[in-house]
């Protein structure tokens, strides 16, 4: 494919990216790490207004049938802006294991109000520090899952999950509507994550793969939620870069600029070295989904835009200064989220170790 | 840090001796791939290698602070001590498990330099760092007993006339401990090559005077055996703490070396009509790594204190041999940075000793197996291996 947007996306990169700029607020965000339990309703609406949230799913389901490098832009101007709703992401994990499970019964079902908004989607796979159990503990048995599911991202509020779970026959990936669910809210760095533990007592559940094909497909949902979360790690990371920019620029240290000052400037480029490194393997990751290189491009994909966002985060606080960790100037929003994220969709060492996989051909 | 006039004055004699071994001989000895035997005889004949042995066999006794002190100034003076390091240290198994015989036998001629004691024949091409997996085999027969296999990294092979050798003498699944089964013996090289041994140079990217050493039926006198048998393990792990608390003083004085390189260059070389060391980008590289090599200095003198005292100083001498190796290795890097292109060319010593720091977060044990050791023994986390 060419390393080029064509017009359609970069349509989608520039009014994302405007609309966000004109509503997201940062006293918002500020506020919004002060309670457990909310996200920011006006991201959320405009993303359903905008018709993201409907961007990946089919149009015979009410989508518009686009796929990962749209929705990975769309994710890059929410990344720039921190903005506060978990959803998009959990919600395309959901839509691809709908369609890819082949089940036309729960895809007519749900996929539609997936497009609609009307329906937000998580993704419990996790246990632990474990993204991926080999034997997850939630067990599938008679239609019904049973277990725990701790810190599921969006998980207060949203309706439908898709559950990693150990069935008869090995692992399973059900769906399950998470109202008849206990959710146990969790306070935490990032709270408009929405992170809840989840507890299945009983929860009538439907399987979409099981044994091998689960874990093939548990991987593939995995890897392109790490790809959307890679493109918002990239966009995070390159709002710190302008951010540190403007204020080496503008702020006077012994009579001159600090950005005059090889070791903040030269700091600055090294950011800026990590940004594009991420923003190509994104642009790659995107673009070959579906083909047999995907894992190891989502896998590069994640491990550069964790490092870039990290680092960035790092440095952009580090060049303010004083400044740099106050409440209102805001970058610990991104310093947060940096981390909310490099935890979602697992962490360095799984996506190390599935590359190390991948191109060893061996088990890590 | 003050020091004791007697370690500034062991400073001072070190320095002046390797004066008269400028950048022209190493240069010398690199492009011929020849020993530094001069280096090694003035070394000896003013009494440096023989710091460790006590004054009764001939040596002057010194603690294993000052020691590390002798090293450190050899490589901060831009010379080599590989060449000669291991004649100070590998005599510690014999000193400490010799018998009194053994050690009237030997250690006079190790002080005074007429006997070297430079080859230690511990690793194998199929056990590295898993040194009890090693299957060099000496087998008792009458009097003596007979040694089969190969050892490899056998450093200074050729420039020694004895050789501290690990094998095992009872098979491993036949031992109560796992660490039990191996012995140590002092073979006398003079003897063995061209009846049993064999000597093969490995060519390496410095010039390091590296051997792979084959046994094929070795016989050697029961005499040769240190301590008991079975214990050898045990023996030699003393003896490895005092040679990485050494090892890691030389990484201090080439961390030394090559920010005094660095400082110089980059005070004298100008570009856009200024010193480059007046350019953050560069000054800041160098401060860097003389804060981290004086951190590193720190641990070594802590580990070589512990030594001294009598105490187990197996995490500091871990730790210093690590954070030394990695602060001499990233001032080798800094300083070829600071030099650009003629940190490439010969004449500045430079990319000479760049190819000489990089042996040491490798050898002589690796830093994996010093974050393994810990990990699990200082901090109780589970083996990892």
């Amino acid at each position: 494919m060419s390393i080029l947007y064509d017009e359609g996306q970069q349509a989608i990169a520039t009014e994302s990216r405007r609309v966000l700029d004109a509503r997201v607020a940062k006293d918002r965000l500020l506020k919004l790490l002060e309670q457990v339990g909310e996200h920011d309703a006006t991201f959320w609406d405009t993303a359903v207004e905008q018709g993201w949230t409907a961007l990946a799913v089919p149009e015979e389901h009410g989508g518009l049938g686009l796929g990962l490098v749209e929705l990975g832009l769309v994710a890059q101007a929410s990344g720039a802006a921190t903005a506060g709703a978990p959803f998009l992401t959990p919600g395309y994990g959901v839509t691809h294991a709908l369609v890819a499970a082949g089940n036309a019964d729960l895809a007519a079902k749900y996929l539609p109000q997936i497009a609609s908004g009307d329906v937000r989607g998580a993704v419990a796979f996790a246990e632990g520090t474990d993204i991926l159990p080999a034997t997850p503990a939630t067990k599938f048995a008679d239609g019904k899952l049973t277990g725990s599911k701790p810190a599921v991202p969006g998980a207060i509020k949203a309706e439908l999950a898709l559950v990693w779970a150990s069935g008869a026959n090995g692992p399973v990936l059900a769906i399950a509507e998470l109202a008849g669910a206990e959710r146990k809210p969790v306070s935490s760095f990032d709270n408009s994550r929405l992170y809840a533990d989840l507890t299945f007592a009983g929860t009538p559940a439907t399987i979409l793969a099981e044994g091998a094909a689960a874990l093939d497909l548990a991987r593939e949902v995995l890897a392109r939620m790490a790809v959307v979360t890679a493109h918002e790690q990239v966009g995070g990371s390159e709002a710190l870069l302008h951010i540190a920019r403007d204020y080496a620029v503008m702020r006077k240290a012994f009579g001159q600029p600090i950005g005059a000052f090889q070791s903040v400037k030269h700091r600055i480029a090294e950011m800026y070295g990590l940004v594009e490194i991420a923003r190509a393997n994104c642009i790659h990751a995107a673009a070959v989904a579906g083909t047999d290189e995907f894992l190891v491009a989502a896998a590069d994909a994640r491990l550069t835009a964790t490092e870039a966002y990290d680092t960035c985060a790092r440095d952009c606080v580090q060049i303010h200064g004083g400044i740099g960790v106050t409440w209102e100037q805001g970058l610990h929003l991104h310093m947060r989220r940096a981390r909310s994220l490099a935890i979602e969709q697992g962490n360095l060492l799984f996506w190390e170790d599935l590359l190390v996989e991948k191109l060893t051909g061996e088990a890590a | 840090m003050t020091e004791s006039e007697d370690i500034a004055e062991i400073r001072r004699a070190v320095q002046a001796l390797c004066a008269e071994f400028p950048g022209e001989y190493w240069r010398e000895k690199d492009r011929t791939r020849d020993y530094p035997g001069e280096f090694v005889d003035a070394l000896t004949q003013a009494g440096f290698l023989a710091a460790l042995i006590p004054a009764e066999y001939g040596g002057s006794g010194l603690k294993l602070d000052a020691a590390a002190v002798i090293m450190e100034e050899i490589q901060a003076a831009g010379c080599n001590g590989a060449s000669a390091h291991a004649q100070m240290y590998i005599m510690n198994t014999l000193l400490k498990y010799g018998s009194e015989q053994q050690k009237r036998a030997y250690l006079p001629g190790i002080a005074d330099g007429s006997l070297r004691l430079q080859a230690f024949g511990v690793s194998e091409p199929t056990s590295g760092t898993d040194t009890l997996s090693l299957r060099t085999v000496a087998v008792r027969d009458g009097d003596e007993y007979v040694v089969n296999g190969q050892k490899i990294w056998t450093s200074r092979a050729e420039h020694s006339d004895l050789m501290l050798l690990l094998a095992r003498t009872t098979p491993r699944e036949q031992v109560a401990k796992k660490t039990e089964g191996l012995s140590i013996f002092l073979v006398d090289m003079r003897q063995a090559v061209g009846s049993g041994m064999t000597i093969k140079p490995i060519r390496t990217m410095m010039n390091h005077s590296t051997t792979e050493v084959f046994f094929d039926d070795l016989r050697i006198p029961a005499s040769s055996l240190i301590g008991e048998e079975g214990q050898g393990f045990r023996y030699i792990l003393s003896g490895m703490n005092a040679e990485r608390i050494l090892i890691a003083a030389e990484c201090i004085g080439d961390a030394k070396w090559f920010i005094q390189k660095a400082s110089d260059y980059a005070k004298e070389r100008k570009v856009f009509n200024r010193p480059i060391g007046q350019n953050q980008g560069v000054q800041f590289p160098i401060a860097r790594c003389y804060a981290q090599m004086r951190a590193a200095e720190l641990m070594v003198h802590h580990a070589a204190s512990v030594y001294d005292s009598g105490g187990n100083p197996g995490a500091e001498a871990n730790m210093a041999k690590m954070l030394a190796s990695e602060a001499s290795w990233a001032a080798a890097d800094m300083c070829v940075q600071t030099f650009g292109g003629f940190g490439f060319a010969e004449e500045y010593d430079v990319e000479r000793k760049f190819r000489e720091a990089r042996l040491y977060t490798v050898a002589p044990i690796s830093t994996n197996l010093i974050l393994s050791y810990l990990a699990e023994h200082v901090l109780g986390l589970p083996r990892s291996y």
